[in-house]
């Protein structure tokens, strides 16, 4: 019996190779509409800092 | 008083003549894409976190002083100080940012969106996983333009001037930016499919 196995998924990220200096492929309009689909997903990755580090901001503004 | 309703330069105005409250307002408006650029350039939440500290002290004297300039917008003049903090930090360090997967907690998964099913967290935590670890691998010149152009809202002028390239040239990282994360994420849809 051949026994098979799921590998983990693991994103295969590229080598540096990948940023070649070359869009000749790609159109403005198609990174154009690329962007606009991942706008949401960048603001998603929105985060805050965490509350000290206001406070301390708006206590040193407050010791002036 | 209804603070929100406020534009940025009237609530400058408002802290430079003593009300806290202007100060207070500007960073609940602002902090979150501050904080999440300098956080994606330097990859370290506790670094972050000093940075944008140092960045609004910053803030805070030059307003205290009566050097800031009115005709400048409020979040890319604030965006300006906090990259040049990252660059300083970097020079004095003499490296380049490296991923780091235990920067204390990750803020991502600290957060909590109610009336979302298991799968649909999972879902989200693992794009947003991934977004990141893609813009992490762009270029260094590359990322400081689109993190400059998406979350400070920085002109393409601004941004050159502010990485002392052409114009041409910040338009040109940026297209390569959004290049790149596309064809990562072309490869990754294909690593899924097997």
């Amino acid at each position: 019996m051949t026994k098979t196995s799921t590998s983990k998924t693991n994103v295969n990220l590229p080598t540096q190779n990948m940023f070649q200096s070359t869009t000749d492929n790609e159109s403005d309009a198609d990174i154009d509409l690329f962007y606009d689909q991942i706008k949401s997903k960048l603001d998603g990755l929105l985060t805050n800092p965490q509350d000290e580090t206001i406070n301390r901001i708006l206590a040193y503004s407050k010791s002036k | 008083m209804n603070l929100q309703s406020y534009n940025d330069q009237d609530l400058v105005k408002l802290y430079i003549t003593g009300n806290e409250n202007g100060l207070q307002e500007l960073l609940r408006r602002h902090k979150s894409k501050i904080y999440t650029s300098i956080y994606l350039l330097v990859k370290d939440q506790y670094l972050a976190e000093d940075i944008f500290q140092d960045a609004f002290i910053k803030v805070i004297n030059t307003l205290r002083s009566g050097r800031y300039n009115e005709e400048g917008k409020f979040l890319p003049w604030v965006m300006r100080i906090a990259h040049n903090l990252v660059i300083d930090y970097f020079r004095k360090e003499k490296r380049t940012p490296i991923i780091t997967s235990s920067d204390g907690m990750d803020v991502f998964n600290m957060l909590h969106f109610y009336d979302e099913s298991a799968e649909e967290k999972m879902l989200r935590d693992q794009t947003h996983k991934d977004l990141k670890a893609m813009i992490h691998l762009l270029p260094d010149e590359q990322k400081e333009v689109l993190l400059m152009r998406h979350y400070a809202d920085l002109s393409f002028k601004e941004i050159a001037d502010l990485t002392d390239v052409s114009i041409n040239t910040a338009l040109g990282r940026m297209r390569y930016a959004l290049s790149n994360l596309r064809k990562m994420l072309k490869t990754k849809e294909m690593t899924y499919k097997g």
